[in-house]
């Protein structure tokens, strides 16, 4: 049952990201009249800052709120120190870290297995870079390559970093005198 | 859609019971998804536009808007991008990449570069398979 309504969480989720990718780059080629790598960078780019937000915020409000449910988990610490590498492998799939809580792990089922990770895509970005090197633009191929990556790497830590200063605020609300 | 749904629980499901059967960590079995999905992509893409008018679609120039606009077999071509795209995911790589990189600095750039480079080789060699079976 349990893992039955997570399934149907994440097929959900993978429907609306697989959709909101194919608008968004579809709008990207339309209206703003892109490049097809620059169009699946975008999206990509836009997708790993929503998952490092909506990932700390996830776990942030569960492990806060619930916290004597999330003891045995591997967040259990405070989300405000990071990597807790070796002791358990954070690169897991989400749901499965956030196991011992059925509402996180359908909610992070939901918005980071489905949707986002329907959104992104790997294959698209490597289809259009061998499309890149057949025809030899090996410039927009590297920066194709080199940016999706660092700058998906940026927005996961922009990400990050934004939900945790908004979860910070929400839980020690700055006093004002 | 419904090619997304189905391509974001097969990407759930493998993940899981790799991490759960296999001592691999979670990232090595994220790479091994992606490197999957490219290589059913370049499969699906190249065979389903292989058909003798739409050869010539395949040398346009991938800097103009041509990707998007060829006239593919629509409802296959829809179901192998939908379910490529939500099967092979780039979220979950960089969120991969960030936790690697808090300790495991080697195996952050190790992931970076043979995700990239793997998937390449397999879209491309999806890419001749589906030319060898469409002639």
């Amino acid at each position: 049952m349990r893992m039955g309504l997570l399934l149907f969480f994440i097929g959900l989720g993978g429907g609306c990201g697989a959709i909101a990718r194919h608008l968004l780059s579809r709008c990207g080629t339309q209206h703003l009249g892109l490049p097809d790598f620059l169009d699946v960078m975008i999206v990509n780019v836009i997708g790993c800052f929503l998952i490092g937000f909506i990932f700390i915020l996830i776990a942030g409000h569960y492990a806060s709120h619930r916290q004597h449910r999330m003891r045995e988990t591997t967040l259990s610490d405070p989300l405000i120190q990071r990597g807790w590498w070796p002791h358990d492998d954070p690169t897991a799939p989400t749901p499965d870290l956030l196991r011992r809580d059925r509402v996180a792990q359908c909610q992070a089922g939901f918005w980071i297995t489905g949707m986002l990770g329907g959104m992104t895509t790997f294959s698209s970005f490597s289809l259009i870079s061998l499309h890149l090197f057949h025809h030899g633009h090996w410039a927009f191929l590297a920066a194709n390559v080199i940016g999706s990556v660092v700058l998906g790497w940026l927005a996961v830590m922009i990400g990050l970093r934004l939900g945790r200063s908004m979860l910070l605020r929400r839980n020690h609300p700055p006093h004002h005198h | 859609m419904l090619g997304g749904a189905i391509g974001a629980l097969c990407r759930y499901l493998c993940q899981s019971i790799a991490t759960r059967w296999t001592t691999m960590p979670g990232w090595v079995a994220l790479m091994v998804i992606n490197t999957l999905g490219c290589l059913i992509i370049g499969f699906a893409v190249s065979w389903l536009t292989t058909d003798l008018s739409t050869l010539a679609l395949q040398h346009l120039n991938p800097l103009q808007h041509q990707f998007e606009t060829t006239e593919l077999n629509d409802l296959l071509a829809l179901i192998a991008v939908g379910f490529c795209g939500a099967f092979t995911t780039f979220s979950s790589f960089a969120l991969d990449n960030f936790f690697l990189g808090c300790r495991r600095q080697f195996w952050m750039i190790f992931n970076m570069i043979v995700s990239c480079a793997s998937g390449l080789l397999a879209v491309a060699a999806g890419w001749e398979l589906g030319l060898m079976v469409a002639t």
